[in-house]
């Protein structure tokens, strides 16, 4: 698999950062009864997405003296979602939400209602692989208008994760 | 080449230098190090002082080594079953309680390892292992972002061994004297 980078990919890393992220994102407590992030899918009328855009790849290598192999890991992602119809008031409430949600993923306090939410961990993976954080890249932006006049809302974050075992 | 990985290194996390031999090794508890090591090696710092006689012959005075390793970074395990763990203990009491003298002293082996196939049966032996008394010195403790790391050094002190180890990860290293 090849990406922007022209780095190596994390194939196994890949399925396991998507597995959690996808767990962890619908555990969102600003979601809306039956509300759910589905995994890119980009349609009109979708709403809440993640795009993983360019897979999972691996920015450095490292191995000890003993053959202990520790790699650290980057996966990219973006929260997409797709409305239409939405009034300049409706507009503004979508950015604030969306940037609302990029806050409480990356583990910073949010108010949603009354009440103060912090994901209190990272998503949990498997195998010798850990999530060291989860950065925004962007705060939340219209990403581009589609032919029926629906609009798609991004933010761009990435997975800092370190991968670890023995050869 | 050699994969760097059959030179192995180890600590006896016992700092009991007089504890009792047992019935087949010398009775030390053996950790390897290096699991975040991508480099570490047993510094010489060779005592050499080259001179001329008044005949203008260049000769050389040679009055032994000052050796010594520097394990850093060394991340500190709490993790009950970690590979690190007992190390880690025991430096984290050194740098804690500022630890000296015999206090630091244990014993270190550094040993290379080849694979030996016979038939079906794959083993690894040592080719060569010496055991020295060595001093561990903690260097630091925190460290960045990464973990809490308390890097130190082996200073060695003498009293060197030749002997065969061995090692698994479950038993761990177990040093013989010839």
């Amino acid at each position: 698999m090849a990406n922007e980078h022209n780095l190596t990919p994390d194939v196994d890393g890949f399925e396991d950062v998507t597995s959690a992220l996808m767990e962890t994102v619908n555990s969102y407590p600003g979601l809306s009864v039956g509300e759910k992030f589905k995994f890119t899918t980009i349609e009109p009328g979708a709403g809440l997405s993640i795009f993983a855009s360019s897979g999972s790849y691996i920015l450095e290598d490292h191995e000890s003296i003993t053959g202990h192999v520790w790699q650290q890991c980057l996966y990219p992602f973006m929260v997409v979602y797709q409305v239409s119809g939405l009034s300049q008031k409706r507009k503004m409430l979508l950015k604030e939400w969306m940037d609302t949600f990029g806050r409480w993923l990356t583990r910073q306090p949010v108010k949603i209602g009354e009440n103060t939410a912090v994901l209190e961990e990272w998503p949990k993976l498997t195998e010798g692989r850990v999530i060291r954080n989860i950065t925004r890249q962007t705060p939340a932006y219209l990403g581009s208008i589609n032919e029926d006049k629906s609009e798609t809302w991004v933010m761009n974050l990435q997975i800092q994760y370190r991968n670890e075992f023995d050869r | 080449m050699v994969e760097r990985r059959y030179l192995a290194h180890f600590l006896s996390v016992d700092f009991n230098i007089n504890k009792a031999a047992g019935t087949n090794d010398d009775g030390q508890t053996y950790v390897r190090i290096g699991s975040y090591l991508e480099q570490y090696q047993e510094e010489l710092n060779p005592q050499v002082d080259v001179r001329q006689n008044i005949l203008g012959e260049q000769y050389v005075v040679h009055n032994g080594y000052q050796v010594q390793s520097n394990a850093e970074p060394f991340y500190i395990d709490i993790d009950a079953t970690g590979r690190d763990k007992a190390l880690s203990d025991r430096l984290q009491e050194i740098a804690n309680d500022r630890l000296n003298g015999d206090k630091c002293k244990t014993f270190r082996v550094d040993a290379l390892f080849e694979v030996v196939t016979e038939g079906s049966t794959v083993t690894i032996q040592s080719l060569w292992a010496y055991r020295e008394e060595c001093v561990l010195v903690p260097q630091s403790v925190g460290g960045d972002t990464s973990g809490v790391q308390i890097p130190f050094q082996v200073l060695n002190t003498g009293n060197r061994k030749k002997g065969t180890m061995t090692w698994t990860m479950d038993v761990g290293g177990k040093f013989t004297l010839d």
